[in-house]
């Protein structure tokens, strides 16, 4: 059940941030959902996403394994970051205009990182980081944080 | 919009102070009743509006709010939101819905809260007014919002307009007191305007009159100005023209000269003859008296002193004419001379009288000193020929009485001559008397004798009557005297000039005595022989012989017709 929020949550995140113009290859190219690692969501991530488009650009959702680049993908999530293949491949795409999301706590090096507070699943945003892959995020969004950092 | 013609015409009289009439007073204010209920029905719209706009605002900002917590289903974050509407009372009812238009969260205060919602247009349902909104990010749809809001009622927002509408009833009474107002004073307008024309027709009638009047008191005054100043000027031309005066005057800005008709003649120009400028004047002064008058008239014009000059004039006939010219230099402002002006006279006939005049003294000096030289000859003479005291006061003043009669023989011809005829006669009238006229016979042609020839003359022939009225014919009733004289023209063969043949030469004068007592040659010559035959024939260069024959006396005079004996023809 967590993991189905989770799954509807990460498409959903897509509305509120703003990706540089050069984050797609095309105007019609698609909205790449990767995830990088163990894909805790199963099928509930592809009903989630299903006929679902960002603008222009119809969502897909990739599955990567560790060592492959994930360069063109606009939201990365990977279960957990620290582990040192998933932490090599952030650190891939590092400033790049990748959204990248994961389920650990803090300073893993991901944007976002979902938390369940109160039995309900919240997220944090890490502001700077945001920042240095050329990611804006809204207001609202940040408004809904459970804690934001900014700054690096 | 153009207003009809009827109105704008009552408009404009209205303007122009006329009566506003009663029914414009009560269109007025039915018109702002309309406008006060046009613009209660406005304002009204405008509210409704304005009231959509704010609670269409209000569900936008709330959808705005919203977004992010209806996306990731933070109905806690939501539920803030539609509490923190909960203080605005007019918003009654909210709801927000998921995208599957189930609600998450809302109130409803007092109002009905649909368990679903689609997006659609506001509806206004009495005093509520129902607001939906879609809640979005960017093309996503998330959900909508659901707003019912309560306007303010009816009664209540037709109180807020009774003041507008207690204004224009105001308003309405103001247009109708004036409206009254208005008639009045424009009854009260049209009194004054009336009385106010009327004083301005009769002001302007009246300046008419005056200025009329002042017109026709100055023609007259000018035309009795001109006929005074046309007298004037003919007394002052009568007065010149009569006085033979001409009159001048000399421009010295431009030196030119104007003159008269008199002045012009003095010096025998005309109208049209050249006499304009000083030079000129000055080519018809005599050369003599140029100098003169040019320093009299640069005198004048220096010192100001009247200017008096007489001076002769040439006539283009070379004729010499005398002329008095007095005049005075004007000056301007600041002294300097601008023209010199004046009279002039023509003294010509007055010059001449005087040099006659002058000619007759001398004459006259002349001719005393010669009759005293004659007195004194004759006083000598007789003394010495008259036996004593009485018989030379006898004949004295006998001799001096001739001497008078030929003065007065000249007095009464001015010294002019006398004729030969009237010097014998007067000499031979005391022996004329009645019954004695047949004994002297005169007889000759008019022989004109200078003043001189007839007083010496006068003289001989009175010797020759007083010898024989004491000796000779005229002493006796039977004697006969017989004067007779003729003018001897040369005839052929006398050795004359060509010239002078049958011109006369010669004065034969012939006194003859007879039937007197028998004539003896006297054994002395007296005064009276001497005086003919020496005196007389000395004095005109002739001849004079006394012929003492016994039955008269007979003298032969010849004398030669020269300027001495004769006036000139």
């Amino acid at each position: 059940m967590e993991y189905a929020v989770k799954a509807a949550y990460l498409y959903r995140f897509a509305p509120f941030v703003q990706w540089p113009p050069d984050a797609f290859a095309s105007a019609a190219s698609p909205f790449n959902l990767c995830v990088l690692g163990d894909d805790p969501f199963g099928a509930a991530l592809d009903q989630a996403v299903r006929g679902q488009s960002v603008g222009d650009h119809p969502v897909v959702v990739r599955r990567l394994r560790a060592a492959e680049v994930a360069t063109g993908c606009q939201i990365l999530y990977v279960q957990d970051a620290r582990r040192p293949a998933l932490a090599s491949a952030l650190r891939g795409v590092r400033g790049a205009p990748v959204l990248t999301v994961s389920d650990q706590g803090r300073g893993d090096g991901t944007i976002i990182q979902f938390v369940v507070k109160e039995g309900h699943v919240r997220f944090s945003i890490d502001t700077g980081l945001a920042a240095a892959s050329h990611v804006t995020i809204s207001s609202k969004l940040l408004s809904l944080a459970v804690t934001t950092e900014g700054g690096r | 919009m153009r207003a009809p013609g009827w109105l704008r015409g009552a408009l404009l009289r209205g303007w122009r102070g006329r009566r506003l009439p009663p029914w414009m007073t009560v269109v007025a204010a039915v018109g702002l009743i309309l406008a006060g209920l046009s613009l209660a029905l406005y304002n009204e719209r405008q509210g409704a509006a304005q009231k959509q706009r704010a609670v269409m605002v209000q569900a936008q900002i709330l959808s705005g709010s919203i977004a992010a917590a209806l996306a990731f289903d933070d109905r806690l974050t939501v539920r803030e939101y539609i509490d923190a509407l909960q203080a605005n009372p007019d918003i009654e009812t909210v709801g927000v819905y998921d995208s599957q238009g189930s609600l998450v969260a809302g109130y409803a205060g007092g109002g009905y809260l649909p368990p679903t919602s689609a997006v659609r247009a506001p509806l206004s349902d009495g005093d509520h007014l129902v607001v939906t909104a879609p809640v979005t990010q960017g093309r996503t749809r998330l959900g909508s919002v659901y707003l019912r809001s309560t306007r303010e009622p009816l009664v209540r927002r037709a109180a807020g307009y009774s003041g507008i509408g207690l204004l224009i009833v105001m308003a309405s009474l103001v247009v109708t007191v004036l409206g009254a107002s208005n008639r009045s004073l424009s009854r009260a307008h049209h009194r004054v305007q009336g009385e106010m024309r009327r004083r301005a027709k009769a002001e302007r009638d009246l300046r008419r009159s005056q200025e009329l009047e002042a017109a026709t008191q100055l023609t007259l005054a000018t035309e009795r100005g001109r006929a005074a100043l046309r007298q004037s000027e003919q007394q002052l031309e009568f007065a010149l023209d009569a006085g033979r005066l001409g009159s001048w005057e000399l421009d010295l800005r431009t030196d030119a000269v104007a003159a008269s008709e008199f002045f012009r003649a003095a010096f025998g120009l005309g109208p049209d003859d050249a006499l304009d400028s000083l030079r000129s004047l000055l080519a018809h002064v005599d050369l003599a008296d140029r100098p003169r008058l040019q320093n009299a008239l640069s005198r004048a014009i220096a010192d100001g002193a009247d200017l008096e000059i007489e001076y002769r004039t040439l006539t283009p006939l070379d004729e010499t004419r005398w002329l008095l010219m007095r005049g005075r230099a004007a000056y301007d402002e600041e002294g300097a001379a601008v023209k010199i002006a004046g009279l002039s006279l023509d003294i010509t006939d007055r010059k001449l009288a005087e040099q006659r005049q002058q000619s007759l003294l001398d004459e006259l000096n002349h001719r005393v000193k010669n009759t005293l030289a004659t007195v004194q000859s004759i006083a000598m003479q007789t003394s010495r020929t008259a036996g004593d005291a009485d018989a030379f006061e006898h004949a004295f003043l006998a001799r001096i009485s001739a001497l008078a009669q030929a003065h007065d023989l000249l007095t009464a011809v001015a010294w002019e001559g006398a004729s030969l005829g009237d010097v014998i006669r007067r000499i031979l009238a005391p022996y004329a008397a009645e019954g004695q006229i047949d004994r002297l016979r005169m007889a000759g042609p008019d022989v004109r004798l200078g003043p001189n020839a007839a007083v010496s003359l006068a003289m001989a022939f009175h010797e020759l009557a007083t010898n024989a009225a004491k000796y000779g014919a005229l002493s006796t009733a039977a004697g006969e005297l017989e004067v007779a004289w003729t003018v001897d023209r040369p005839g052929a063969g006398q050795a004359l000039p060509l010239a002078l043949l049958g011109e006369p030469v010669a004065l034969e004068i012939e006194w003859r005595e007879s039937g007197g007592p028998a004539v003896t040659p006297p054994a002395r010559r007296g005064f009276g022989s001497r005086f003919v035959e020496k005196a007389l024939a000395r004095e005109f260069d002739g001849a004079c012989e006394l012929i003492f024959r016994p039955e008269g006396l007979q003298c032969h005079m010849r004398l030669p017709l020269s300027p001495k004996l004769q006036l000139a023809a």
